[in-house]
């Protein structure tokens, strides 16, 4: 008490240490063991009293902490207005019986909830005058019974019911619930004649059927709903849409396109993305040519069968635009650069684009921030051209054949190519997986001081590229995969004061011992390798992630392109090239080694010898 | 200790606290009551009345002014919250933007 305010200022600004929020660790406290919510829970005129936006995320993590069950869910009655319970395969029945007396429950989201019953939706019709948002979608209990209990809740204005097992006659019955503004029934077989039923459904502005049996002509039903603003029709037999003013949202993934918008001749195309990923287009040119959507903010075209992107030409206002696995090549660079001014995002992916094309472009996108060129054909010159690109956040290198070394004209000693995106301020994150750097050209990302997460992947690299890497002081996440790395250079490694994520993903020579060892010194690091297991509370959380995240691409509002990582293309044991005894060897040599701690680089030539010997 | 470093924060039931000004500062709340210049009487007195918070819970937010005052100064010592005012202290604490 007897410190002055400004002892503490300063102390607050050389550590810059931020306490935690008391909010937090009270909920953090609230959940901590059965026996701590067995105290609280007794205090009903509190939670009584609990504001939504404290009762909320005290009761998302009493569900994942495993705490919450249903005769605690009675105390939250009053302040509850959002529950989402989704991937959780234990609620059942028994659960929504208790959601029926809450009484200003808004929103319920169950996705993938496996034990949901019929039964228990309806316990939930009783909800009827609170209830706005109802997510039962890939609940393969649920069919066309169920379904009926819904048709209760009269103020229904969002519903998801994708993936379940109600058919194409439950779905017709869907038309009394007139205030539906969001609608996604994916994956079920809805067809021609429900669609025309549900034209009733004046205020619908989402509609999701991909996966249904509608053809060519129940799409043209789309004409009836005058607020229609998002449709998503991926993998149906659509092959035409007809013209929707309103519409702003398309999504055709995996159809086979004849025409968008056919014979349309008003001014005013509202459409602004439209994700075309996986088509089969027929005449790509006069398809989308015709909209004349120079609205246009997002257009995905990943691996579909396009060749020609001259009809990208009006469209000045693109922000996104994702190009991937697509058959262009350095000819169709020029378009990008009449289009270029506001692009945020490209994606090149895959193509067959070499440096000189990415340098046809690289002065005229002053707004370029994530730019993927992974396995396209550019070399180490396409640096010299992305100096240019002066916003530039995120470039993805992955899978080329960048070496980090450029020559010169006039000069016997190649030079460092890295150094010519030192002038990108911006640049934060760097792939570089699958690429052929070895430890000398790794030594030029050091220059990139303002890094956040480098991801590196290649058999050159070894201990001493390890260490080198520690100097970029800003590393949040950090991959050396597949290296050459020892537990003694892990040992002696230094990491970034700020460093998350350090992933050794196929760095084979790295021991169990080594690894846990690093980890006791660093705590607050995780690290991502072969020979660690996961402990279970995080690898549950990984699951429902996984659960949570079905169907991305046909469910996606946003373009979200992912890439399978190295790791798994490339999971093959690197212990198959080496001969037993060799690998003996080098395993002894790396054990004993992290005992007696002699010098590293003795260590390393040691190992250089070896691999030479194998080879041989 | 001269008046102006400290600040009295009252409870619901009339029980003083006298805190360092630095450790009121904490709070966002307490900041911006102790700081604008809306003339608040916050301000001009250096008393802040909390007729919603109890003693006990006072009692705890003023222990967590000095615990984040040490924290952020690099000392790392734990810091309880005993289950029975648990859903109370959020409350309160959630008043104070701390």
């Amino acid at each position: 008490m007897q410190r002055s305010d400004q002892q503490y200022s300063m102390t607050d600004e050389a550590t810059g240490i931020q306490s935690p929020k008391l909010v937090e660790m009270c909920l953090n406290a609230a959940c901590e063991s059965k026996e701590s919510v067995q105290t609280w829970r007794k205090q009903i005129r509190t939670l009584e009293r609990l504001p939504a936006h404290l009762a909320h995320p005290l009761f998302h993590r009493l569900l994942h902490s495993g705490l919450l069950n249903p005769p605690l869910l009675e105390v939250f009655r009053y302040c509850i207005e959002e529950v989402v319970l989704s991937g959780d395969s234990s609620i059942s029945a028994e659960w929504t019986v208790y959601f029926k007396s809450f009484k200003y429950l808004r929103i319920l989201k169950a996705v993938s909830c496996k034990s949901l019953t019929n039964v228990a939706l309806f316990h939930i019709a009783g909800l009827a005058d609170t209830l706005q948002e109802l997510d039962i979608s890939c609940c393969p209990k649920i069919t066309d019974e169920g379904l009926s209990h819904v048709l209760a809740l009269k103020n229904l204005e969002g519903l998801g019911i994708s993936e379940t097992k109600i058919t194409a006659n439950g779905v017709q019955q869907l038309c009394i619930l007139k205030n539906l503004r969001y609608l996604d029934m994916g994956g079920l077989p809805v067809t021609d004649s429900s669609l025309c039923v549900l034209t009733s459904l004046t205020r619908l502005e989402s509609l999701y059927v991909w996966g249904s049996k509608i053809s060519d002509q129940g799409v043209l039903q789309l004409k009836k709903f005058p607020n229609l603003q998002m449709v998503n029709l991926a993998w149906t037999e659509v092959t035409r849409i007809p013209s929707l003013q309103s519409l702003k949202y398309l999504n055709m993934a995996k159809c086979t396109v004849a025409s968008i918008f056919e014979g349309w001749n008003g001014l005013d195309v509202q459409l602004e993305e439209l994700n075309l990923s996986g088509t089969n287009i027929q005449g790509p040119l006069e398809v989308i040519a015709g909209i004349g959507a120079h609205n246009l903010l997002t257009v995905n075209l990943s691996s579909s069968n396009f060749k020609d992107v001259t009809f990208l030409t009006g469209l000045s206002k693109i922000g996104v635009l994702d190009l991937s696995g697509t058959m262009i090549n350095d000819a169709a660079m020029d378009i990008i650069r009449s289009i270029g001014a506001n692009l945020k995002h490209l994606d090149l992916s895959g193509c067959r684009i070499t440096s000189g094309g990415v340098g046809a472009f690289a002065r005229h996108v002053p707004s370029l921030e994530q730019l993927h060129l992974s396995g396209t054909l550019v070399d180490d010159c396409v640096f010299e051209y992305l100096q240019f690109v002066h916003v530039l956040k995120v470039l993805d290198l992955s899978f080329t054949n960048i070496k980090g070394f450029a020559k010169e004209r006039g000069r016997a000693v190649d030079s460092n190519s890295f150094v010519n995106l030192k002038d990108l301020t911006f640049l934060r994150i760097l792939d570089l997986r699958n690429t052929p750097i070895s430890d000398d050209s790794s030594q030029g990302i050091l220059c990139l001081s303002e890094l956040t997460q480098l991801d590196l992947r290649s058999e050159l690299l070894s201990d001493f590229s390890l260490q080198s890497l520690s100097l970029l002081k800003k590393l949040v996440v950090l991959s050396i995969e597949g290296a050459m790395l020892t537990d003694l250079g892990l040992l002696q490694f230094m990491p970034p004061p700020q460093l998350k994520t350090l992933s050794l993903l196929d760095c084979w020579l790295l021991t169990r011992k080594g690894i846990s060892q690093f980890s006791k010194t660093h705590k607050n690091i995780s690290v991502r390798h072969g020979l660690i297991t996961i402990d279970s509370a995080q690898k549950n959380r990984n699951l429902k992630q996984i659960q949570n995240k079905r169907s991305p691409t046909l469910k996606g509002t946003r373009i979200n392109v992912q890439y399978i990582s190295g790791s798994q293309a490339y999971s093959t044991d690197e212990r198959i090239r080496y001969s037993r005894s060799a690998l003996l060897k080098l395993r002894e040599q790396s054990a004993c080694t992290s005992n007696t701690l002699p010098p590293l680089l003795s260590n390393l030539e040691e190992l250089a010898g070896l691999f030479k010997m194998t080879s041989v | 200790m001269r008046k102006e470093d400290t600040v009295k924060l009252i409870s619901a039931e009339g029980f003083e606290f006298v805190i360092d000004r630095s450790a009121a500062l904490v709070s966002n709340t307490l900041k911006n009551m102790l700081t604008s210049s809306g003339g608040f009487t916050e301000r001009e007195f250096g008393e802040v009345r909390f007729p919603e918070i109890s003693t006990r819970i006072l009692e705890k937010v003023c222990q967590y002014f000095y615990w984040s005052l040490q924290y952020s100064s690099g000392k790392e010592v734990d810091f309880p919250i005993e289950p029975e005012i648990t859903l109370e202290l959020m409350m309160a604490a959630n008043y104070l933007h701390t």
